[in-house]
């Protein structure tokens, strides 16, 4: 078992430019588990699962993120855990990778046997293999999972929502504050992709001392005060600088040169 | 904030743990703790109420089977008030549901 720790750690939200992939990468810790099916509800959500399907794909997801918690890190050892989300023309393919020891879990022992079981019979095809670098991918793929009634192209908002609104639940947000923080993740999920450097949302959230803390991009420059003037409500003025209790834009360099970081801090309580 | 409520009732060597919420890797521990505890006072009936869990994964299938094995050792009672489908079904998928005692009320 790696972390006893309250706290969720930092959660690192990649969502494609279509609402069809995102990425959650996380501190491998227990608290992070709820996180992991949040980001998968949420993405389900967006990808017009019905829910009894998306409590397959969270079951799965569980289980993996158990096996990478309980056996891919020698005692007292953190690290990270990668959840992948897609749906390509075979159905929806879950992922998960740890950059662990490598034990792939297979026959490891008994109490391992229960979780590959549940996965496979969810999952209509299961691949269990040593992850690049080490560490151990499970790849689950569902390849008809009942559709939702009703969809509404709400892109990837729902997985940020969820994300942000379980962290923030985990640190002891007040119900209003919750609120607060779920309008400030539709907010980023509507608007920062069109300032990002290459079109996708990334979001980096990390908690503690009772703050949630946000990093916003990279954007292009100038980028951060655009999306903060784009998140205006009419009769309300900037939603973020109204909801949020430390709004800045940083200068950064990225991958491909100078970029914008927004730096967002929401407090449990006010 | 816990994702996972804990209730006991404990009197005259009868038990009844309830758990509203979600059962995984980061609230088993407290469960455990919580029902080692109790059967080492000595109980003649466990109840195991899950008809509030939302989400149960292999780490509660452990749970359960460990409370099942030293229930049995000490000659407790153990009985697992049914959980909604998607928490039943857990036990299904790996054949447990034929190998404990499930109710879908507690017994009186």
């Amino acid at each position: 078992m790696v972390s006893q720790d309250e706290n969720v750690g930092t959660v690192e939200l990649l969502l494609g430019d279509s609402r069809d992939a995102a990425t959650l990468r996380l501190t491998a810790g227990d608290p992070g588990v709820a996180v992991i099916r949040q980001f998968v509800g949420g993405m389900a959500e967006a990808l017009g699962i019905h829910p009894a399907g998306a409590e397959d794909v969270k079951l799965a997801a569980t289980e993996a993120a158990t096996n990478a918690l309980m056996h891919a890190w020698p005692d007292g050892e953190v690290g990270r855990i990668e959840v992948v989300l897609l749906r390509d023309s075979g159905g929806v393919v879950l992922t998960i990778s740890d950059d662990g020891t490598g034990v792939t879990g297979e026959g490891h022992d008994a109490e391992i046997g229960f979780g590959l079981s549940l996965i496979r019979a969810v999952a209509d095809d299961v691949d269990v293999r040593e992850a690049k670098g080490g560490g151990t991918r499970v790849e689950a793929r569902f390849r008809d999972l009942p559709r939702a009634e009703a969809v509404t192209d709400s892109g990837h908002s729902p997985a940020l929502r969820r994300v942000l609104a379980m962290m923030a639940a985990q640190c002891g947000f007040t119900m209003d504050r919750l609120s607060d923080a779920v309008l400030v993740a539709e907010t980023l999920a509507a608007h920062a992709g069109a300032h990002s450097v290459d079109g996708r949302v990334r979001v980096a959230a990390e908690d503690g001392a009772g703050d949630l803390r946000l990093l916003v991009g990279p954007l292009t420059r100038g980028g951060g005060q655009a999306l903060l003037d784009e998140s205006t409500l009419p009769a309300f003025g900037g939603v973020l600088e109204r909801l949020a209790d430390g709004v800045e834009v940083d200068r950064g360099i990225g991958p491909a040169g100078p970029c914008e970081y927004l730096r967002v801090r929401i407090s449990s309580r006010r | 904030m816990a994702l996972l409520d804990l209730n006991v009732e404990n009197s005259d060597r009868r038990a009844r743990v309830e758990l509203q919420g979600e059962l995984d890797i980061s609230s088993a521990a407290r469960v455990e703790e919580q029902i080692e505890a109790l059967q080492s006072e000595g109980l003649d009936l466990l109840v195991l109420d899950l008809r509030g869990l939302s989400f149960m994964d292999s780490t509660g299938l452990r749970l359960v089977v460990r409370t099942d094995e030293a229930a049995r050792a000490e000659g407790t009672s153990f009985v697992i008030v049914r959980g909604p489908e998607a928490v039943h079904r857990v036990f299904e998928i790996v054949g447990l549901a034929d190998r404990l005692q499930f109710a879908d009320e507690p017994p009186v």
